[in-house]
């Protein structure tokens, strides 16, 4: 669905499956990541966002594998590759921070321990680490190793992780929901940290979220999952403000916003269907308003200038965009 | 209202069918385990070829399946052993089943106190049950046995006082867990007095722990009744019990494997099956594995 | 002339402070979670209460709806104290705020089915008859968009909307004139906010309900309210309507909420 010219990952056809109960989770996902991209992969629960962001590291959870597809970091095959070389990846040149920072650091150990451990995987220096936490924000880097993580807050617990993350000068850099837990005023600090240190770095960004501000801020680029699948793709500021697939379109126009005070939102009607309701046709159709019996098959992907959508009714959209 | 929910979809039969429809392969197997032992105790009287007490020495030490009268032999004083472990069983089981009963109960309903009013009923609990686990159960039970006449009754009430501790431990850890939870203060918040709140809210969500630790309970205080028949503090003769079919063999280990071995494949046999059904029946009785 | 009518939820000069052991011998330090809090919501209207974590806002919340009593500080519902000299919840205020919670994963009872979860409230004193209680709860599921089908299944058996449905249900099961919306939506998809936000607003027309919308994300607050309280660290540093707190905020961290909110792209990209 991306441009495939000089990317660094590139996810082909992937899928997921929950072996034991024999339900896809992701279902054929293709994405490219250039060099210093900044992609998002945008979605609900369920979508199967974090799982193929998972699936690249190859830290999916027991009972849950790759089924299908390939995945390839620089040219090399990581999705069958032995879990020796995915370990010499890991931290060295792709890093992932997670949502919630209290569980992942260890509540007992000090900042300065845990960070010495990442250091020591990746072959770098003290010095490397208290440059580092300068440039995540800290003002008194030596302070910091001293402490424990329930001492600091939220905010200063995720710049440690990036820190953590960015230790090994990885090339790409996996998110996974990094501001989620934070207050709205945290998050946006955050997040631009995220930002600029890429951009200084020349690092890639792959940022799993389900929140489309959250996109706005920081992508170039972005592919929104719906029920293991990328219904659409394309440059954010594309598919944010002109959508192609109706999923996306329903999503935006179901937000509040503070542009006007409205009465009421327009909702998408029913609920996101479970992994066991999963059909093969369009699987948004239920909750269509464009639906009609061609969405029992599996939509075509139609494209566009830098955009993208798997749906047989894009037209319609268009056509929507036109009138008013 | 216009948002018209669709409901997953969701197979319902009765919930007694679901059950025995997919029972998986240790659970029937503990059940099988289980259910043996259980008819035998309860159609002994109908089933015993024999007197389980009549003493014969002419036909003593007969070895298992080299006498059609006497399937599984006899033992040192010509009693048949296949009688005497269909006696044994009740009482084994009996002595089983109400020390759990005994000791769930009290256990429960302090584990229950202790975690929900916490305060001062909390610390006194705990400090009971602090002073109780710090005794070896064993030698607590002989001390109170030393000086009491040892009798079923007896037996019974001394392995429940003694198990008891161990579900007030565990149940009201449970308890100080599901009391944070939000449905408890909802409850709260609309003035559900706290019995209710004790009755309908915690104590659902905690059988799971419950039931588990009453398959443990069952298995340990089989045992140890059998170690306390085995020391001749438990049940006394005439009256059988597995555990006094241990003593009785342990001199004949040599040339009569089959006076301790029979006794005791059925001691382990029980007790696993009691086990493997208890973790299958927690999981059962779970309504959120249900689908 | 028309007699001043009481307005539905009104909070005077409450303070909240809790005392927290520090340390490994246990020297106590007071806590202020809330200073000299003042709202007042009129009827019908909804006050949404804004502010990141540790403002306050939750524990506020928590005394409106009578479930924890203010160190000082005066607190009614349509003119009924909610709590006694002694500091005990009264009878009118445990019943007339309320609350719809966050999480509706942990709020209602796994292993009660939804009938006996709604039915709960109209067990309580004074009591209803069997048939009143079957006719009410019947009466709820309909009210919050779910079919009769729902009342004999479990928790575990809905979505995250159908269960906050469920536990808007369970809270609205004897009449409250005031709901205390905690984040209601925030453990929830995106695309399930709207309905279960959409619905609150229909039950405030329906019904005559008063709200009091606490919020993590300002649009779904400015949405929902028709004034605006923001909260930091303990204080409300600014109140207004909606709209004034939107387009003439005062204090800083409003200022910086609003621009958070905004979601503008960090820098035009060139390539």
């Amino acid at each position: 669905m991306m441009n495939e010219s000089a990317s660094m990952l590139s996810i082909r056809d992937l899928s997921v499956k929950a072996s034991k109960r024999d339900l896809t989770l992701v279902d054929g996902v293709s994405l490219e990541i250039g060099a210093g991209e900044r992609v998002a992969l945008v979605g609900e629960s369920g979508s199967g966002k974090s799982l193929t962001c998972m699936s690249i590291i190859r830290l999916l959870a027991k009972g849950l594998e790759i089924s299908g597809g390939s995945i390839s970091w620089q040219g090399e095959d990581i999705s069958h590759a032995s879990s020796g070389r995915m370990r010499q990846l890991r931290g060295r040149e792709i890093s992932m921070i997670y949502q919630e920072p209290l569980t992942s650091l260890n509540p007992v150990l000090s900042i300065g321990r845990q960070l010495a451990e990442a250091a020591t995987h990746v072959h770098a220096t003290r010095a490397d680490v208290l440059t580092m936490l300068d440039r995540v924000g800290f003002e008194h880097p030596e302070r910091v190793l001293r402490q424990r993580p329930h001492e600091l807050s939220g905010g200063m617990r995720q710049r440690i992780m990036i820190a953590m993350a960015l230790l090994g000068k990885p090339r790409l850099l996996l998110a996974d929901e990094p501001t989620t837990a934070l207050d709205v005023t945290v998050q946006d600090q955050v997040l631009k940290l995220i930002y600029d240190i890429t951009v200084e770095t020349g690092t890639a960004l792959l940022l799993v979220s389900h929140d489309l501000g959250v996109v706005r801020r920081i992508a170039d680029k972005v592919a929104v999952m719906y029920t293991g699948r990328i219904v659409e793709s394309g440059r954010t500021e594309n598919v944010l403000s002109d959508p192609r697939h109706p999923y996306t379109d329903a999503l935006l126009r179901s937000a509040p916003s503070l542009e006007s005070k409205s009465d009421r939102l327009v909702a998408i009607p029913g609920r996101v269907p479970t992994p066991s309701e999963w059909t093969d046709g369009c699987r948004f159709a239920q909750r269509c308003e464009y639906a009609t019996d061609l969405c029992l098959t599996k939509p075509p992907v139609v494209e566009f200038d830098d955009q993208a959508a798997e749906c047989w009714h894009t037209d319609r959209l268009v056509a929507m965009e036109g009138a008013s | 209202m216009t948002d018209f929910i669709q409901l997953p979809r969701v197979r319902k039969p009765a919930r007694a069918k679901k059950l025995l429809r997919n029972i998986p392969v240790p659970a029937m197997i503990g059940l099988v385990l289980v259910i043996i032992p259980a008819l035998v105790a309860i159609f002994a009287p109908w089933i015993m070829p024999h007197d389980p007490t009549v003493i014969d020495p002419s036909k003593a030490l007969i070895a298992p399946f080299a006498d059609a009268a006497y399937p599984l032999g006899t033992d040192n004083l010509g009693r048949d052993m296949l009688s005497r472990l269909i006696e044994g069983s009740r009482i084994s089981l009996l002595v089983g089943v109400l020390g759990v009963v005994l000791a769930g109960s009290i256990g429960l309903v302090a584990g229950l106190a202790a975690g929900y009013y916490g305060g001062i009923v909390d610390a006194l609990i705990m400090r009971l049950v602090d002073a109780l686990l710090a005794i070896p159960g064993i030698l607590l039970i002989l001390v109170i046995l030393g000086v009491v006449k040892p009798g079923l009754g007896t037996l019974v009430i001394v392995l429940g006082l003694t198990n008891w501790v161990i579900y007030a431990r565990q149940i009201r850890a449970e308890v100080l867990e599901i009391r944070e939870r939000l449905f408890v203060e909802a409850a709260k918040n609309v003035g559900v007095s706290h019995t209710r709140i004790l009755i309908r809210h915690i104590t659902p969500n905690v059988m799971p722990t419950f039931i588990v630790l009453s398959t443990l309970s069952v298995a340990t205080i089989i045992i140890t009744e059998s170690s306390l028949s085995f020391l001749g503090l438990g049940v006394q003769p005439p009256n059988v019990s597995w555990g006094l079919m241990l003593t009785t063999g342990r001199d004949y280990i040599t040339n009569a494997w089959w006076l301790s071995t029979l006794p005791g494949l059925a001691i382990t046999g029980t007790v696993l099956g009691i086990l493997l059904l208890g973790d299958w029946l927690r999981d059962a009785l779970d309504p959120r594995l249900a689908v | 002339m028309t007699t001043p009518v009481e307005p539905a939820v009104s909070a005077v000069g409450v303070n909240k402070t809790f005392r927290i052991a520090e340390g490994f011998f246990g020297r106590k330090r007071d806590f202020h979670a809330v200073r000299d809090v003042s709202l007042s919501v009129p009827q019908g209207a909804t006050l949404g209460i804004i502010g990141e974590s540790g403002s306050g806002k939750t524990t506020v919340a928590r005394m409106l709806a009578g479930l924890h009593a203010p160190t000082s500080g005066h607190i009614s519902i349509n003119g009924a104290p909610v709590f006694d000299a002694k500091g005990r919840p009264t009878a009118a205020g445990r019943s007339a705020a309320q609350m719809v919670f966050q999480d509706p994963y942990s709020a209602l009872n796994p292993r009660m089915n939804v009938r006996a979860i709604l039915a709960e409230p109209l067990t309580v004193a004074p009591a209803a008859s069997r048939s009143e209680i079957d006719r009410r709860v019947n009466e709820l599921i309909d009210q919050v968009g779910m079919s009769s089908a729902a009342l004999d299944k479990y928790p575990h058996e809905f979505s995250g909307g159908q269960r906050q449905r469920l536990v808007i249900a369970r809270a609205l099961a004897r009449k409250p004139p005031v709901l205390i919306c905690d984040e209601p939506v925030s453990a929830l998809d995106v695309s399930i906010q709207s309905q279960i936000l959409n619905l609150l607003k229909d039950l405030q027309e329906e019904l005559g309900l008063t709200y009091v919308f606490i919020g993590h994300g300002l649009e779904s607050v400015y949405f929902m309210s028709d004034r605006i309280s923001v909260m930091y660290k303990g204080e409300v540093v600014e109140q207004g309507t909606a709209d004034d707190i939107l387009l003439r905020p005062a204090h800083d961290y409003t200022r910086q909420l609003i621009e958070s909110s905004r979601a503008q792209p960090f820098k035009s990209r060139r390539s």
